[in-house]
């Protein structure tokens, strides 16, 4: 596994949290001082993204999709001065995942990542949300004992899907969301079952990895490499590009090699990944797809000058979006 | 139990049932069937002066007990998420087909042979198992219920698992990186439900 890009974080000087908001918070929270101009909506939208990042709390989640439902502890907040967020599945074998600033740590996986994501924000995709979604206030809720705050947020076409927020009125913090397909049902939902906001971490609450930085050298598999900035790819630069790509979706993660062969986009609220592969390994047999709750891969065999390579497009958008976008990746250069 | 099972249960243990006097025997899953089964073993050893000690041994419950702990490793979450696509579905079965067949073949031809002799008379988790003598003539029938307890051979991956692993990991750098865009932060992750360690 290659996680590796580049954190601009080091660059620039701005805290790990503000780069982790979203294209949606950092066009909505820049108007934290102005935000009577924009519409309730929108403002809680912008307190969302910023809660989510910036608050500590720790709570138990559900993730049901399809007939299933899975238990998780969430714990995020600041610790050394970076942030931290542990992720822990409670069913079934053991597994988390903990980011600690740059580091991603996936235990049972037994490998740990250094992650240089570079966030790649163009101006296009920090206009307006609202073309691509129609967001409404539509009332409000009880959520994990606490008063929550519904959004729903429509899209209006078909190359994305709906959600259904519940927003924790007091604070913006997410309680519950739902992405919701076409015709109205719930593909997936993750809501908080009970949650504690805003207290101090707890050492206990870290995990092995943020006490015993060391426990898991044995099977670190990728070593930080120092990026500078220019060296950055950009979406010009690639052997490959997409040829379509929805409406609103602009590259938002960019990779630092070319030969890194991922793409991530995003209009703000969906967010699909796109890579391509050349490998020795035998390939399947057939295009495929896989779905899990809103998540959808859809596998496209190809062939460019009689070299074989697999497209995959990952993302939480509807079937159809992800094998159009698949079908549209063409190579730029002769030979691949 | 009808004279005909009984005949069908005299028939097995000659070595004489046809397959389907024996599919028939599987599905009947009756304890007149086995106690018969039991009952005539005891007359015929009896007859032919076989020690008689163990008779009324029943390993059944251990065996069972053995059985119910060899669970068959239920397929990954990616296993099931993993599925071609509709168009080429009939491309697909036509090669699951074609890996069922080997599967089938190696079950047959190697180690397991004795396996799946031995477990002809022990198809449904219900049955009792004897320390019975089974003839190798019962065997001739082959009987696709090898099939499911049979463990797979550890072999080199195919591309359909190859796939898995390879959108296990997609969907992880996926989600880190969706992680930084859609406002949800580390929630994003619940969605990497199955972090299975690549074999």
């Amino acid at each position: 596994m290659h996680l590796s890009n580049l954190d601009t974080s080091q660059h620039t000087g701005i805290s790990i949290h503000t780069l982790r908001s979203s294209l949606l918070s950092l066009w909505l929270a820049l108007p934290c001082v102005a935000v009577a101009d924009s519409p309730q909506s929108e403002q809680w939208l912008g307190r969302l993204a910023h809660s989510m990042d910036e608050l500590n709390y720790r709570g138990v989640m559900s993730y049901a999709h399809g007939a299933q439902m899975e238990s998780l502890r969430l714990t995020h907040g600041i610790f050394d001065g970076e942030e931290f967020e542990r992720l822990e599945h409670l069913d079934g074998a053991p597994r988390e995942i903990i980011r600690h600033g740059k580091q991603l740590t996936c235990i049972q996986l037994g490998q740990r990542v250094d992650s240089l994501l570079h966030r790649h924000l163009l101006k296009a995709g920090l206009e307006g949300i609202d073309r691509y979604y129609d967001i409404e206030v539509a009332g409000e809720d009880r959520v994990a004992g606490r008063r929550a705050v519904v959004l729903n947020i429509k899209p209006r076409d078909q190359f994305r899907f709906g959600y259904r927020l519940a927003l924790d009125h007091d604070t913006g913090l997410l309680l519950r969301t739902e992405a919701l397909d076409d015709a109205g049902r719930v593909r997936e939902r993750l809501q908080f079952v009970e949650v504690e906001i805003g207290m101090p971490l707890k050492k206990e609450w870290l995990g092995d990895v943020a006490n015993h930085p060391t426990a898991n050298s044995a099977v670190t598999n990728s070593k930080p490499e120092p990026v500078l900035i220019d060296r950055v790819v950009e979406e010009a630069q690639m052997p490959w590009r997409p040829e379509w790509m929805p409406p609103g979706f602009v590259l938002s993660v960019a990779p630092h090699r070319a030969s890194e062969g991922v793409m991530t986009y995003s209009d703000g609220l969906a967010v699909l990944s796109i890579f391509v592969e050349i490998t020795q390994a035998p390939l399947p047999a057939s295009d495929g797809r896989a779905m899990q709750g809103a998540t959808v891969a859809y596998t496209k065999l190809a062939n460019f000058n009689g070299q074989p390579y697999l497209v995959t497009v990952v993302g939480e958008v509807p079937e159809m979006t992800a094998q159009r976008v698949a079908s549209a990746v063409s190579w730029r250069n002769p030979t691949p | 139990m009808n004279d005909r099972l009984r005949e069908s249960v005299s028939a097995l243990m000659d070595g004489e049932a046809d397959e389907l006097e024996l599919r028939r025997l599987l599905a009947s899953d009756d304890a007149v069937v086995r106690t018969a089964w039991h009952d005539f073993h005891l007359a015929r050893d009896g007859m032919a002066g076989v020690d008689m000690r163990f008779a009324q041994m029943d390993i059944s419950q251990r065996v069972q007990a053995a059985l119910a702990d060899d669970v068959v490793a239920a397929p990954s979450l990616t296993a099931r998420w993993w599925r071609p696509v509709a168009s080429f579905a009939v491309a697909a079965s036509v090669a699951t087909v074609v890996a069922v067949g080997a599967r089938h073949f190696n079950a047959n031809s190697g180690d397991n042979t004795a396996v799946a002799q031995a477990s002809i008379p022990t198809p449904t988790t219900n049955g009792r198992v004897f320390a019975a003598p089974v003839q190798s003539g019962v065997g001739n029938v082959a009987v696709s219920a090898t099939l499911n307890t049979s463990p797979l051979q550890p072999v080199s991956l195919d591309p359909d698992q190859l796939a898995q692993q390879r959108l296990q990991q997609y969907l992880l750098q996926h989600s880190e990186r969706a992680s930084l865009n859609n406002g949800q932060g580390a929630i994003t992750f619940a969605r990497v439900s199955q972090l299975d360690a690549p074999k």
